[in-house]
């Protein structure tokens, strides 16, 4: 009997949790209301520089309630913010937000960056059920090499003047 | 020989039952009274009219909703209950309408009608159209649920697990403050499997705080396919 109870409660707490505590959701089925992640740099390509900034951007749903952040990881290791700056468009309910951030030293060979964005929603319906906080993700993945013993640069990034952290990811 | 008698009541019961089912929605409903919340929009929409004139428009609703719950039987019976909803405050007037790309606002101002007699398009075709309104509800403190009544577009009609068609809804004290200052209460898509076509409403989200104003929103953003294109007909708040 005492089983019984527990379980039902069990059940009944994995039914109310995601109400009472937010929901996480993982694709744009989830929000649509936010684009895909657009990492402008950097691209698939080989670069001749160690020094490499990252630039993204998202559209995404602007309102008091909404709070859009971003970080990325380097190389699986390394875990670094992207402040992003919003750009609201003129009579319009989503706005552009614009990430750039210096990456850490690079040293040659093949590198991967994943961007992740975050929104969290407070407050909100959403197709018929209502969250105190709604959390959404984004993910975005790019693969480059840096290579500074070549001669032949076909992309070389303009250099930063940001400071960069040092660090010494693992090469992947 | 008693288990097939059983059978054969048990089935009569069913073919009495189903038939009763069938007959009740195939009856006219001019005679059956709106939902509360109706009669209360009804009220507020038409605080001048004659009573001879609110029957007319009652019997135009009536039978609206029944061309709703005719609808609704014929896809997958799921019917929401109007009568549950309680409250006095829904959109009375369209301050104002904007777009943004290729994105189009149909007859905005006739918003406060009902399905297929009053309405506005948010059509909004391409990915980051924006379509929108704003407009002041019938209370200053509007506040509770908010639901739109809404349904597919022209051109979206039969499309309905089509990816896009997603209604907005933001609330705010000041119709023309920037919209990061707006408070965003919910979204819903206007087709299977969620509202439409189980219901002529949907549930948008639940304002946090009393509000004057609300914008309802399409947008197409997103990989998905962005395309939106809904009426909507009214909206409505629970508590005000």
């Amino acid at each position: 009997m005492e089983k019984a109870i527990l379980l039902v409660t069990i059940l009944v707490l994995a039914f109310l949790v995601p109400e009472l505590a937010g929901s996480v959701g993982g694709s744009e089925e989830d929000f649509p209301f936010a684009s895909s992640i657009n990492i402008i740099s950097p691209s698939n390509s080989t670069y001749s520089t160690k020094s490499l900034t990252l630039n993204v951007s998202i559209t995404a749903l602007i309102a008091s309630n909404i709070n859009v952040s971003m970080r990325y990881i380097l190389d699986g290791t390394y875990n670094g913010e992207i402040p992003l700056t919003m750009h609201p468009r003129n009579q319009s309910a989503s706005a552009l937000y614009v990430g750039s951030t210096p990456i850490p030293e690079l040293p040659d060979g093949p590198h991967r960056i994943d961007v992740y964005c975050r929104i969290e929603i407070d407050s909100v319906g959403i197709n018929g059920v209502y969250y105190q906080k709604y959390v959404c993700q984004r993910n975005a993945t790019v693969y480059f090499t840096v290579n500074t013993t070549s001669s032949i640069a076909p992309n070389s990034p303009p250099e930063t003047q940001q400071s960069k952290p040092s660090i010494n990811p693992k090469v992947s | 020989m008693k288990r097939k008698s059983l059978f054969i009541i048990v089935f009569i019961v069913f073919l009495l039952l189903a038939t009763n089912f069938s007959s009740t929605h195939a009856e006219p409903t001019t005679n059956t009274p709106l939902p509360d919340f109706l009669e209360k929009i009804l009220i507020l929409l038409h605080p001048n009219a004659s009573s001879a004139e609110l029957d007319q428009i009652r019997i135009q609703w009536a039978n609206q909703l029944r061309l709703n719950q005719e609808r609704i039987k014929s896809t997958n019976g799921a019917v929401l209950h109007p009568s549950t909803l309680a409250g006095s405050a829904c959109l009375l007037s369209v301050i104002y309408s904007y777009t943004y790309g290729t994105g189009a606002v149909y007859n905005p101002n006739a918003i406060v009608g009902w399905i297929d007699y009053n309405f506005a398009r948010l059509y909004t075709p391409n990915l980051d159209d924006e379509a929108f309104i704003i407009g002041q509800m019938s209370s200053a403190n509007a506040g509770g649920d908010v639901y739109f009544v809404s349904k597919l577009g022209p051109t979206t009609v039969g499309k309905e697990n089509m990816a896009g068609n997603y209604l907005i809804g933001f609330v705010s004290n000041d119709p023309y403050a920037p919209m990061e200052q707006w408070i965003f209460i919910g979204y819903a898509k206007i087709t299977w499997p969620y509202y439409w076509p189980k219901a002529p409403y949907v549930y948008i989200g639940t304002a946090s705080q009393t509000f004057s104003y609300i914008a309802v929103c399409a947008w197409a953003a997103g990989g998905l396919d962005p395309y939106n294109d809904v009426l909507v007909d009214c909206v409505y708040a629970t508590s005000g």
